[in-house]
């Protein structure tokens, strides 16, 4: 089910009212049977594999905790290759096929393993972190085995979060499905406000901005360098619109049932550097890659040419757990090389800094150029996270470095509406970064008056702007 | 009342009433609002539209997408056929859309001849979605019934009187200027030329809409018991085409009805002259479209209403 389908605004208040009526005993085995139906909606027999994964980590966990030593380090071992070995049919078997066919036919080799014709099961490769997190930490000894076996279903299946995340911690989450969760008004209001800015960013930003960069990027080959420029800025903000909406709706959906699930994007584009930047950006799995890479790696406890190959690796990883596709792991280990550069010149950036920071205007400018440049180098990143494939990528540089003409526009209407749309957003995240005029917010205005309105406001630009289109939020498909 | 003994439900059952009266009221008024802009037309898509299902009373209308509105050049059926002609066309549309302009047009009055044109691929794409074009006429009891294949729930979300006008804000403020005149009797020429000589490769790798075949063999055994002449016709694109569903699907509408003609274009060569008639792979340019349009209109001369085989 899609968080901006007609379903589900039908599916998600009988859900939290039935919620708060049921007695707290009962009220897992409603959130586990929703979250079924949720699933359900996209390809019902694939709730299957969901299970089995379930099964894997649920008995791997009580084997991790019951042994010692070398058995422990076995089952997890056991357990983290079955659950991957699922992710691994479903999502990288054709994509080392057909590497290996086209290896083998560069050597004139006989190989010919059959394409496997098999759709990706949506949220695969969130629902199998959010697993492998788990085991991860009872091995660690940082959580206790869950026994439950509804509770720890319901720990992988949570409807909220079940799709894209935010990928959780056990000690996060497990605790609150036996917390006892009144009805709260505060909990209750703050949750609606999250859904409401979340389906506005998603429907009102992100798909119209999905217009144009569709309209370029499927016909980059009849358009001039500035058209794709553009429709590379706005992908930068249609994912970024399309991701933290559905993040900012399913924490919002959780938080009305008094479930609280992390933050997963603080105002990522504000950001002065790149590693500040995957501080806000996708926080649930930039985190999980930290803990569960790049430490276990040896983090930056080691030489400095170690610590520079665990990163470049660990975003590599990360980039390849985005999607079986060479244009991902060069997105990813961009990103690494981005995060390695910097170090060459840390002593000098550090002096320039300080010399700076005696000129307020010199202060400014220099955020101002960090925060741009921080964005063209992301925007950059993005070229390959759109592309298809690496050719398209190559043609997109290639046209943007050296063949500029007239814009594209397109639609007049979609444009003027994703510039207007995209300020708006731009305007409030400004406000909320800086702290402005007293920490203006509409939506959390000490005025009464003005909250309603702003919801209402809120709700009517939907219903005026919006894409009611159904389209997927494109982090499904990873 | 028992919502005394718990004062947070009580406090957001109050806000949340005030909160969604208000978006009722605001939503009730400015729906309004646009809806009488939108019956202010004077020109532009939206106009076009209104006029093909509320005034038009052509001897011969063209139906379609983009494709239908760029292709028939009315002033040229004009001088063939000595009558009256009008592009119906819209851009982004598809059989649906013409199904439906077809169906509220003969309420009102039998046409001597309806051209439909028809997408490569029509019967294997989705339209879902794509309807909304209609949702402003949903008062019209020919066009409601395919408000449903606009995708589930339509009648609940039109409950919402902004919702049929969603994204025309611009739409309706540009189509109350009586100058902008883009169009002649609705076509729209196009004034590119096709730089791209390499010719892409049409298939229709999706399973054929059998809700989308029935609607379509309905309205054309509606047009056929009123007897009036059909032509459809897939124009010309430059590509390589390799769809069978699409063509066979017109092709058995025109058997099983004999008011009904259908004219195949894809892979006609003389059509294929990319620098001369197509303003990119999908359309013909205004140079194209008179030299099609005249084609057509003499198809029809040749054949009159009524001995069309």
């Amino acid at each position: 089910m899609l968080f901006n389908s007609f379903d589900f605004l039908l599916f998600f208040p009988i859900v939290t009212i039935l919620y708060f009526l049921l007695p707290h005993k009962y009220r897992w085995i409603h959130l586990l049977t929703a979250s079924c139906v949720f699933y359900c909606f996209f390809i019902p027999v694939y709730i299957l594999i969901l299970l089995i994964t379930i099964l894997i980590d649920y008995f791997a966990g009580i084997y991790i905790e019951r042994s010692e030593g070398k058995r422990r380090k076995a089952w997890l071992v056991i357990s983290i290759l079955s659950t991957c070995l699922v992710l691994f049919v479903f999502k990288y078997f054709n994509f080392f096929n057909s590497n290996i066919n086209f290896i083998a036919d560069f050597f004139h080799l006989n190989y010919s393993l059959p394409i496997l014709s098999i759709i990706l099961p949506i949220g695969l490769s969130f629902h199998t972190f959010q697993s492998l997190s788990y085991v991860i930490e009872v091995y660690r000894g940082n959580q206790k085995v869950e026994t439950h076996f509804g509770i720890y279903s319901l720990y992988v299946m949570f409807y909220p979060q079940l799709v894209a995340g935010p990928i959780e911690r056990p000690q996060n989450i497990l605790h609150q499905f036996y917390e006892k969760h009144e009805f709260n008004y505060n909990d209750v209001v703050t949750g609606l406000k999250k859904i409401v800015w979340g389906i506005f960013k998603k429907v009102v930003i992100a798909d119209r901005l999905a217009i144009y960069v569709n309209a370029v990027y499927l016909n980059h080959d009849k358009h001039n360098g500035t058209s794709l420029a553009i429709a590379t800025v706005f992908f930068a903000f249609q994912i970024y619109c399309d991701f933290s909406g559905y993040s900012d709706i399913a924490i919002g959906c959780a938080r009305t049932m008094g479930f609280k699930l992390m933050t997963n994007f603080n105002r990522p584009y504000f950001a002065r550097s790149v590693s500040e930047f995957w501080k806000r950006w996708h926080i649930s799995l930039s985190t999980w890659f930290r803990d569960y890479v790049y430490i276990p790696l040896g983090g930056n406890r080691v030489s400095k040419l170690r610590n520079y190959f665990n990163l470049f690796i660990t975003f590599c990883i990360s980039g390849f757990w985005h999607g079986a596709n060479w244009t991902y792991v060069i997105w990813g280990g961009l990103n690494g090389i981005y995060l390695i550069i910097p170090q060459f010149f840390y002593k000098f950036s550090k002096h320039a800094g300080n010399v700076f920071k005696q000129n307020k205007i010199l202060d400014f400018s220099m955020k101002l150029f960090n925060t741009l440049w921080t964005f063209l180098l992301i925007a950059i990143a993005w070229v390959f996270f759109r592309s298809p494939d690496l050719k398209t990528a190559i043609a997109v540089f290639d046209k943007i470095i050296y063949k500029h003409g007239p814009v594209f526009i397109g639609n007049n209407k979609n444009m003027i509406f994703s510039v207007v749309f995209l300020l708006v957003l731009l305007v409030v995240e400004f406000f909320e970064e800086f702290k402005l005029l007293n920490n203006f917010s509409f939506f959390n205005n000490s005025s009464m008056v003005l909250r309603r309105v702003s919801y209402v406001s809120l709700v009517i630009i939907i219903l005026m702007f919006g894409v009611f289109d159904s389209s997927q939020f494109i982090y499904f498909q990873f | 009342m028992i919502l005394y003994k718990y004062p947070d439900i009580r406090r957001f059952l109050q806000s949340l009433t005030i909160i969604l009266l208000t978006i009722i009221f605001c939503d009730f008024v400015i729906g309004r609002g646009m809806e009488y802009l939108y019956s202010k037309q004077k020109s532009g898509l939206l106009y076009r539209t209104t006029y093909s299902i509320d005034s038009t009373t052509a001897d011969y209308i063209a139906l379609g997408s983009s494709r239908a509105n760029h292709h028939y050049d009315p002033k040229v059926f004009e001088a063939v056929l000595g009558t009256s002609f009008y592009n119906c066309g819209r851009d982004a549309q598809g059989v649906l859309f013409s199904c439906a302009l077809a169906a509220a047009i003969i309420n009102r009055y039998n046409p001597k001849g309806i051209i439909i044109d028809i997408l490569p691929d029509e019967f294997t794409r989705s339209e879902e979605g794509k309807l909304s074009s209609l949702l402003p006429y949903y008062k019209n009891e020919a066009v409601r019934p395919y408000l449903g294949f606009n995708g589930k729930f339509q009648n609940v979300k039109l409950l919402s009187h902004i919702y049929p006008y969603n994204s025309l804000f611009t739409n309706l403020i540009v189509g109350l200027n009586n100058k902008h005149d883009e169009d002649y009797k609705g076509y729209v020429e196009l004034n590119t030329v096709n730089t791209n000589d390499r010719m892409i490769t049409l298939s229709e790798p999706n399973p054929p809409d059998s809700g989308k075949i029935k609607a379509f063999y309905k309205l054309v055994g509606e047009l056929e018991q009123r007897h009036i002449p059909v032509l459809i016709i897939i124009s010309p694109v430059y590509a390589t085409n390799i769809n069978s569903v699409t063509p066979e699907v017109c092709l058995n509408v025109a058997k099983k009805n004999k008011n009904v003609r259908f004219l195949n274009f894809m892979n006609v060569k003389y059509w294929q002259r990319q620098d001369l008639f197509s303003a990119d792979e999908f359309h013909l340019n205004k140079a194209g479209a008179i030299v099609f349009s005249e084609a057509i209109a003499k198809i029809i001369a040749e054949n009159p209403p009524g001995k069309i085989e």
